[in-house]
């Protein structure tokens, strides 16, 4: 894979088998989704933002917005301006009371405004212009932390009138950061003061790396104090996502967001993209899958019921009178039927045609009907997770066949990315009909849920067929590039149709499901 | 920085006697990083006066900025110390620590603690249940038990 950066952290996929990112570094699929991140970064107002799109975007998108870092700054910045210009104090100041508040301006303003002084001093903040400032000591001062008595060493003296010597705020600080990863709470060190450490007296103490991992840490907890901003889950990504989507809503609709870096994540739950199966159902389903598949498919393979009880039975041995454990029915193995009637014909049943038997087997019970059930959706969820695997390997494949078509049959690099953009494709109708197969299992049978079964066998034919295209080799590809091209675009087509057919459904309410959630 | 605080808080120690520790010394002449302390059961009202309990002061490379370690080397009850361990668990010795608080201070943090127990997040279960239950001549007898079993005599302190 050579120059080709496929995938440079293997190890902590686990959970999403694939950057989106990784499969295309020309241009994100912003078109796709209908939000730039770029076009008003700094805006933060949150009225107006989501309002002007909403009448352009399909049914099964979700609004939001991708934010970088710098925009999550940006954003922090802008409250404390405004803060700033409403309540005169030290941008400092208004910092630290911000994070006492947890970000809310407008409780600060308003708390504020109601009783100033407890307000200052349940935050631990001083109004004064200065709020720290470096001083000599004077002879004979030992600083009460290391007590290092050198004259004329350099003191910090905090709004709260403590001092103590430079180097010790430095370690103090730094000792704060790194050991317990806080941002909060960096309070002055003298027994009982609640005065917190400024900002920008933070800023001069302790070196660039540990201000930043600071900063890191701020902004960690601003996000974490907002319902609507979540951090990209996909690992060592650190832009964030901000999506005004409602907890109730998502029984509704499935928020399917993108992040800065073009990872795709669901904003209800963190896990990779779902569509078109429902938060909850996603959750119910990998549940179910941990617990009971391979369970399931054993009593699948090695039981019978018994046609009265319905308790499992494996035959581990001896003849075929079968005499329930359980509620002390005889049957046969061979034809479930009752062994009364068998008479003399033991080890030789040949009564597989009788009326009897044959009501015996209809008998077996919703139990084994709805275990059959759960592994013919579960088969194919597995199947299609698998497959999305070994795209993975194909991936690779398809890198190598595009560094081919451009050295010997001379194709322009832009010209051999519809390679990897054709994988995009297939990788993505994978992921959503890996998918439909969990949110199918918990519809409950009805027309709609037929019209959504033959689009999702529609898809998986197409997918399949375009699976198959990508095992040719090189000069095949680029004579039969059209026929790939058509066939990708017939599967993006018949994904959207699955995933727009199923959010309608969701917004409708159409959907009946088989479990309470 | 730790070793130079340290020094002056023995001299300060020697100077000034803590009344709360018969003693309060390094462990040995060669690591200034864990110290032994001697302390004192508080006056009579408390069940703990009179006994004598040897304490582990382990001190971080990054004292005083992070709290000292101390645990109990001799056996006693008490809802907040570990009954095998000796750990104990008391705020000043985690989160509310603050630079300012000596190791000396810290001991005297742990007799008041002694008389001033927090059954409602025990290290040692026993102890606080009788607390709650309100029996307190089980609980007085219990720790007097300890103290006659276990705690040293004045001669062992010194």
């Amino acid at each position: 894979m050579s120059d080709f950066d496929y995938n440079d952290n293997e190890a902590p996929y686990s959970d999403f088998e694939f950057s989106d990112q990784s499969f295309d570094d020309t241009e994100d699929n912003n078109d796709e989704i209908g939000y730039s991140s770029t076009d008003d970064g700094s805006a933060f107002d949150d009225d107006d933002i989501y309002g002007p799109r909403a009448d352009t975007r399909k049914i099964y998108e979700t609004d939001h917005k991708a934010l970088t870092k710098t925009d999550l700054f940006d954003i922090c910045q802008s409250l404390i301006d405004d803060a700033h210009s409403i309540l005169s104090l030290p941008k400092d100041t208004i910092a630290t009371l911000l994070q006492t508040f947890n970000w809310r301006r407008d409780n600060l303003i308003e708390r504020y405004m109601e009783d100033p002084d407890k307000v200052l001093s349940t935050s631990g903040v001083i109004d004064k212009p200065t709020t720290f400032q470096f001083e000599t000591a004077e002879s004979g001062y030992m600083c009460y932390i290391c007590c290092e008595d050198t004259p004329n060493m350099e003191l910090l003296r905090l709004g709260c009138n403590h001092r103590a010597c430079r180097s010790c705020f430095k370690y103090y600080t730094e000792q704060k950061i790194n050991e317990e990863g806080t941002s909060k709470d960096l309070r002055c060190p003298n027994e009982n003061c609640t005065f917190v450490i400024p900002d920008s007296a933070i800023k001069v103490l302790v070196t660039i790396d540990v201000y930043n991992k600071y900063k890191d840490l701020s902004l960690k907890s601003f996000v974490r104090s907002r319902n609507s901003i979540k951090w990209c889950p996909y690992p060592d990504c650190d832009s964030a996502v901000e999506c005004l989507v409602r907890d109730y809503e998502l029984k509704t609709t499935v928020p399917s967001v993108t992040c800065a870096n073009g990872h795709s994540f669901c904003f209800g739950c963190s896990l990779e993209d779902h569509q078109p199966c429902l938060c909850a159902l996603v959750k119910l389903w990998l549940q179910k899958s941990q617990d009971d598949s391979e369970t399931a498919n054993w009593i699948k393979a090695n039981t019978k019921e018994c046609s009265k009880c319905h308790a499992p039975i494996e035959k581990n041995g001896g003849c075929n009178h079968m005499k329930c454990k359980t509620c002390r029915h005889e049957f046969c193995w061979i034809c479930m039927g009752d062994w009364i009637k068998h008479g003399q014909a033991y080890y030789n049943c040949s009564r597989y045609d009788d009326k009897d038997s044959k009501e015996s087997r209809e008998a077996i019970s919703d139990s084994r009907h709805s275990l059959e059930r759960y592994l013919h959706y579960f088969n194919r969820y597995a199947n299609h997770e698998q497959s999305a695997r070994l795209d993975k390997k194909t991936y690779i494949m398809v890198v190598k066949k595009s560094k081919v078509l451009q050295e010997s049959i001379g194709m322009s690099w832009i010209q051999a990315q519809f390679l990897s953009q054709s994988f995009k494709i297939l990788h993505q109708a994978r992921k959503t009909l890996k998918w439909s197969y969990a949110f199918a299992y918990y519809l409950e049978k009805s027309h709609v849920t037929t019209i959504f079964e033959d689009n999702q066998s529609d898809l998986e034919f197409a997918v399949e067929q375009l699976s198959e295209l990508f095992e040719m080799d090189a000069s095949e590809i680029a004579d039969r590039k059209v026929q790939l091209l058509d066939k990708c675009s017939y599967v993006g087509k018949r994904r959207i149709k699955l995933i727009e057919e199923a959010a309608k459904g969701l917004s409708a309410e159409e959907w009946k499901y088989v479990v309470d959630f | 920085m730790a070793a130079r605080r340290l020094i002056r808080e023995l001299a300060a120690f020697s100077a000034d006697p803590n009344p709360a520790l018969a003693l309060l010394e390094p462990t040995s002449s060669s690591n200034l990083f864990q110290w032994r302390a001697v302390l004192r059961g508080p006056a009579a009202p408390s069940p703990y006066e009179g006994g004598l309990w040897e304490i582990i002061i382990s001190i971080p490379e990054s004292y005083p900025l992070s709290p000292p370690t101390m645990k109990f080397k001799t056996k006693i009850v008490h809802p907040n110390i570990h009954l095998e361990t000796g750990e104990v668990c008391l705020d000043v010795l985690k989160s509310q620590w603050s630079p300012a608080w000596t190791i000396s201070s810290a001991c005297t943090a742990v007799q008041a603690m002694l008389s001033d127990p927090e059954p409602d997040s025990p290290l040692n279960v026993d102890a606080a249940n009788l607390l709650r239950c309100g029996e307190f001549s089980g609980y007085n007898a219990l720790i007097h038990y300890y103290i006659i079993t276990y705690g040293l005599s004045e001669k062992e302190a010194c």
